[in-house]
């Protein structure tokens, strides 16, 4: 036995170009599929980690996918329309442990504003449960009229510390210079979450009412700003603390409870609530699968694109295994002609289709390991895909393990042709 | 193995048709233990069709053939496969090694597939009698060769070792297709002598196809298919 696995192995590596091309062209394509299965649970994780830590999110009553849309997804048209009264009663509920208010509607160059308060760096979390961070020298402050950018919003408009800019009116790119005479001062750029964030605009949500309201005070405007540093520091530290600058409506809020237990009862008591306004609570992750259903075609496609290379794969595996027949015909004959059973043939056809299926799958994870890793390197923070964490999940192993199966499958087709054809070759066969 | 009166190959009437319209007839055909019978005939005569036949290649048309006392008519292919493994020594026209193989791994390969092979072997096991046979084969130094890939032998080498592979296990038949076509003058001649040698010290038959008049010296009958059985 271990006479004929030596013999196995080196009528391999007597084939070892057309070998290696197979194993090649096997391990490439699972590496694909890996890839792509990778990319798309890191796109569902990035989906679903678009907010996180937030138990519930409330606003104005209507469909609960459209509040999500338009507050975490930045999508679509919202105009502050709950009273900050009822806020102000949200965020007093016992069961509340903390509350964001937020305020959408505007925008600066087609990046998003939302108008909030220092709480939201506090409490929002991405991805899974990690913090908000900032580059680098720059830091949360949006009290006065600072404002803190997301990442992307930085890098496209070139903006950095300390510069000047202006909110217009709804999401329009240009055009309206209505708060120009209102600059906000830079002070602070988030880090990369890989979410809608990246491409926004934090400011105070009474700096926002301010503007909108046409309050000046004595702060210095935009042409000071522009001329001295110490404009715009003025215009960080005026205090926006008097119920003047209280805003009257706003958006939606983030909440946070103390317990989660009786967090379908909060809802309901939230919604309730209809005789002092109507309101909608949704649970983020809950909407967030709904959501993911309506947009999994995509995810569907990918699912399907990667069978179909694994599909291509194997097509090609007999392709070659075929086309390299002859070599194999003469060998089985040789085998045959010397009283080899079929069982003993079958036999040496199997391990050789095993090492070629299994090196195909190790060859493919390894790369995928590797290649996983480099784009973690070069692309991670950018993308923010959890790329690096490449284990391997139940089903990848599982399709895995169907790969090697289908492969020694597809191995031996051309093995069984080259087994019927054999008996009168190995009488004659010419090496 | 059987007595020397008992045939390990019978014939009555065998008859054999291939699709292309060729066909072999042979009224009666016997080859008896330890007999060394030379098949001669031209090209298209039929004696690779002979060989298929005893080898358990295809199965007689019409007639009856009996191997080792076993009528092939009732035989399955896997119980011929298993027949010829056992009991016949094949040498091939090209030899027919595994050119990736060594040349250890390629005579050992003789007694890979037969149980029957490797219980015939000398006590002293199988590396010594792959060596005592490559050395009556005339392969030397034989430590030198072992572990050759058979591509790197000589034309000469590799029949030679084809030769020392059909004699392992001492099966009661060997089976030779024009086996020194591709061998000069000198090398035929030493080849047959070599062969014949090792042949008479085993105890096995030998049924030697060619179509070489001059290698038919020393063999007990000649069948010459040109003029029919005889």
């Amino acid at each position: 036995m271990a006479m004929m696995f030596g013999l196995a192995l080196r009528s391999m590596l007597s084939r070892r170009l057309s070998l290696l091309l197979t194993v090649l062209t096997l391990a490439l394509s699972v590496a694909l599929f890996l890839t792509i299965e990778r990319l798309r649970l890191s796109a569902r994780d990035s989906f679903d980690g678009t907010v996180s830590g937030v138990d519930v999110l409330v606003g104005a009553r209507g469909s609960d996918l459209g509040l999500l849309l338009y507050t975490v997804f930045q999508i679509g048209d919202a105009a502050p329309s709950i009273r900050w009264s009822s806020y102000q009663a949200l965020a007093a509920d016992k069961r509340v442990a903390w509350s964001v208010p937020l305020s959408l509607g505007d925008s600066h160059r087609g990046h998003r504003v939302i108008a909030t308060t220092s709480a939201y760096f506090e409490h929002v979390r991405f991805g899974k449960d990690q913090p908000l961070r900032f580059s680098t020298e720059s830091g949360e402050r949006i009290e006065g009229f600072g404002v803190v950018l997301g990442e992307q919003t930085a890098r496209s408009l070139g903006y950095g510390l300390g510069a000047p800019l202006f909110v217009q009116h709804g999401l329009a790119s240009a055009g309206d210079d209505s708060h120009a005479a209102d600059p906000f001062i830079v002070t602070g750029i988030l880090q990369p979450t890989g979410t809608p964030l990246d491409h926004s605009l934090l400011v105070g949500i009474r700096a926002f009412e301010a503007i909108h309201d046409g309050w000046r005070g004595s702060v210095p405007g935009e042409s000071e700003v522009l001329q001295t540093a110490s404009a715009g520091k003025a215009r960080l530290d005026v205090d926006l603390s008097g119920p003047e600058f209280e805003p009257s409506l706003m958006t939606a809020a983030y909440v946070g409870l103390k317990s989660k237990r009786r967090i379908f009862q909060f809802i309901e008591d939230v919604e309730d609530r209809a005789q002092s306004e109507p309101l909608s609570a949704v649970l983020p992750g809950i909407t967030l699968s709904q959501l993911w259903v309506l947009v999994g075609s995509a995810e569907r496609a990918l699912q399907l694109f990667s069978v179909l290379i694994v599909v291509v794969a194997l097509a090609g595996q007999v392709t070659l295994l075929v086309a390299t027949l002859d070599l194999r015909r003469r060998e089985i004959a040789i085998y045959r002609a010397l009283g080899a059973q079929p069982r003993t043939i079958a036999g040496l056809l199997v391990v050789e289709a095993t090492l070629i299926g299994a090196t195909a799958a190790i060859g493919g994870l390894l790369l995928t390991l590797a290649g996983t890793w480099l784009a973690g390197q070069l692309l991670g923070a950018y993308l923010k895909l959890d790329l690096s964490a490449i284990m391997l999940t139940a089903s990848q192993a599982l399709a895995l393990a169907a790969f090697i199966g289908v492969s020694i499958l597809t191995g031996l087709i051309p093995a069984v042709m080259a087994y019927r054809s054999s008996l009168q070759d190995g009488m004659r066969a010419r090496y | 193995m059987p007595a020397l009166s008992d045939p390990l190959i019978e014939a009555t009437d065998l008859r054999f048709e291939r699709s292309n319209g060729f066909s072999l007839s042979l009224a009666g055909f016997s080859l008896a233990a330890e007999e060394a019978v030379a098949v001669l005939g031209p090209s298209g005569s039929g004696k690779s069709t002979l060989l298929d036949l005893i080898g358990g290649v295809v199965k007689p048309t019409s007639g009856r053939l009996s191997l080792f006392g076993q009528d092939t008519a009732a035989l399955s292919s896997g119980a011929l496969d298993r027949l010829r493994g056992d009991s016949m020594g094949l040498i091939f026209q090209e030899h027919n090694l595994l050119p990736f193989a060594t040349v250890r791994q390629n005579v050992a390969l003789g007694v890979q597939f037969s149980a029957a092979r490797r219980a015939r072997l000398p006590e002293a096991g199988l590396e010594v009698e792959i060596s005592r046979l490559l050395s009556a084969m005339e392969l030397t130094p034989v430590g030198a060769l072992l572990d050759r890939p058979a591509h790197t032998l000589s034309v000469g080498q590799r029949q030679r070792v084809a030769a020392a592979r059909a004699l392992l296990g001492s099966p009661p038949l060997l089976i030779a297709d024009e086996p020194t076509s591709a061998l000069d003058e000198g090398n035929q001649a030493r080849f047959m002598d070599l062969l014949q040698a090792a042949r008479q010290a085993s105890g096995a038959a030998l049924l030697f196809v060619t179509h070489d008049p001059r290698l038919i010296k020393g063999f007990d009958r000649v069948i010459d298919l040109s003029e029919g059985v005889s």
